[in-house]
């Protein structure tokens, strides 16, 4: 790959590329509700620690492993940490098209929603809930609109990185952005919007002493950011050399916060101020993502004036911020395969097709989409931990001094760094643990069951199948996907430690 | 409005939006 290198074409391309694939529904569908049910501006502030404490110095090290290596996820553990770890790169891509394959169904709900609301389908009196649920019972038309989905993501990643990747997300970024803050506008003029303002805002200091304010905070920061995901190693290979891994790595961090934040104000002063009362207001935001957005927003929106309007802003922004993020999650699939020698555009139509084939059980059922999500998001965590493990094993001193504040950076990331990194293995025990914690509660009599939906044991037992496979498989990984890794390099019979 | 969500607003805005417009620059620096 490093011959024919492909580079965003400007500063601005990678930053809407990165920051497009950071924000996606979670932060407009999930931080308001979060927020909201864990005591509002006091977890916005545990939110911003848990920027500086997880995403930010995860994201960095992304960027560093990713233009180390220049190559797909394993290719670039393979050669950061050596090929022997080939195995934790399999795991990081792996973990994200699982991802992608149901994400894709996701983005297809959100298409299909801007789609009604250009139809005018929300009117008032009209029952959400049964409109819901006609869609998501018939599997014909969620596959449809998963192919819908697919289809245009698939239809941007063929044109390339520059003429494709950047080029929409340079579009769709800002347009996003200005959506929002559309919807949020009238949300906030809206009689007793400020209410809402007031939850969003408010802190109670108590909930600063909440531990289960701090997991959430760290959670949202985990699964929001996509730091550890391996999405910004992918969109980092393509980063020119004079970007700056401390300045984007934080312009990232501190967009994908601001723009839930604008999510917040569209979301939240609309329910106070349109419920008809307190208690439909707490059964929307203790509705799930998807009964928030799609149920009670969607009945919502047509009391307000120009509420059709703004139901079609609000749904084109959700469509806008998936897409982007599929664009991601296929190009992490497609990165590994031209490392591997594949040709891009086969790579694109193979990963799609994939994502399209193995997406069609989400859409055909909900309960498997909740579990794939329960199982690999949960999962998302052990990469990040494993991006920790990658940068420890580099050396973190090695990382900060060369890596980070390389030749031409603009901004100078001081030993901070090096403490966030060996504190990121124990936020891990405390969040994993957390989530494990509330999985045996959901279930006190079959945790281990494999069968249930959110349980332990579905979990465990994916994870390790996986694991397995790419475990015993390492050596194949490590010549197939990264067939000119550093180590081919070294005379049969002598020792291989270590990266580069 | 409670001066509590006002005082908050004000300063999560500031910090938020704020921080990221200032590594925006930041970055700039680089050049394009």
């Amino acid at each position: 790959m490093q011959n024919n290198q492909v580079y965003f074409a400007t500063r601005l391309g990678f930053i809407a590329a990165a920051l497009s694939m950071a924000v996606g529904t979670g932060n407009i569908w999930r931080f308001p509700r979060v927020a909201a049910a864990n005591g509002g501006g006091a977890f916005t502030i545990a939110l911003i620690i848990a920027l500086i404490v997880w995403a930010v110095p995860l994201l960095m090290s992304e960027m560093v492993i990713g233009r180390y290596g220049r190559k797909g996820t394993i290719g670039s553990y393979g050669d950061f940490m050596g090929r022997s770890f080939s195995w934790l790169g399999a795991w990081m891509g792996f973990v994200c098209l699982a991802i992608m394959f149901y994400y894709s169904v996701v983005t297809g709900w959100t298409i299909k929603y801007f789609v009604l609301s250009l139809q005018g389908a929300f009117k008032p009196g009209v029952d959400t809930q049964a409109l819901w649920n006609a869609f998501t019972t018939n599997p014909s038309e969620t596959i449809l609109y998963h192919f819908v989905a697919m289809a245009i993501a698939f239809g941007i990643i063929y044109q390339g990185v520059t003429k494709g990747i950047e080029k929409y997300t340079r579009i769709m970024m800002p347009a996003l952005l200005v959506l929002l803050v559309v919807a949020a506008l009238r949300a906030i003029t809206l009689p007793g919007a400020w209410q809402g303002v007031d939850y969003l805002f408010r802190v109670d200091p108590a909930y600063l002493l909440k531990a289960q304010t701090w997991l959430a905070a760290f959670t949202q920061a985990a699964w929001s950011t996509g730091a550890g995901w391996g999405l910004l190693m992918t969109y980092a290979i393509y980063s020119r050399p004079k970007d700056d891994v401390g300045a984007n790595s934080f312009i990232i961090g501190f967009g994908d916060i601001s723009i839930a934040l604008i999510a917040g104000l569209a979301v939240l002063p609309t329910i106070f101020a349109l419920a008809p009362s307190p208690e439909f207001a707490q059964q929307a935001l203790g509705a799930g993502n998807t009964g928030l957005t799609f149920i009670y927003m969607a009945q919502l929106f047509p009391t307000m004036p120009g509420g059709s309007i703004i139901a079609a802003c609000f749904f084109l922004a959700l469509a806008f911020a998936a897409i982007t993020s599929l664009l991601s999650m296929i190009e992490l699939g497609v990165a590994n395969l031209v490392t591997a020698g594949w040709e891009r555009k086969k790579a694109a139509i193979y990963t799609a097709m994939a994502g399209f084939i193995l997406g069609i059980p989400s859409a055909y059922s909900l309960n498997f989409l909740d579990n794939q999500d329960w199982v690999w998001g949960v999962g998302l965590l052990i990469s990040g931990l494993f991006t920790a493990w990658a940068v420890m094993k580099f050396g973190t001193e090695k990382v900060r001094k060369e890596l980070i504040n390389h030749e031409g950076s603009v901004m100078y990331i001081g030993s901070w760094f090096n403490t966030m990194i060996y504190l990121i293995p124990v936020v891990f025990a405390a969040i994993f643990g957390w989530w494990v914690w509330q999985s045996i509660t959901w279930y006190p009599d079959n945790w281990w069951s494999v069968t249930e939906v959110f349980s332990v044991g579905t979990m465990v037992v994916q994870w390790a199948v996986v694991l397995a496979i790419f475990i015993a498989a390492n050596k194949w990984l490590g010549d197939y996907f990264n067939p000119n890794g550093k180590m081919l390099k070294v005379p049969a019979g002598k020792s291989v430690k270590g990266g580069k | 409005m409670s001066g509590n969500g006002i005082f908050f607003m004000v300063l999560i805005l500031t910090i938020v939006w704020g921080g990221f417009g200032y590594f925006l620059y930041v970055s700039s620096k680089a050049g394009d």
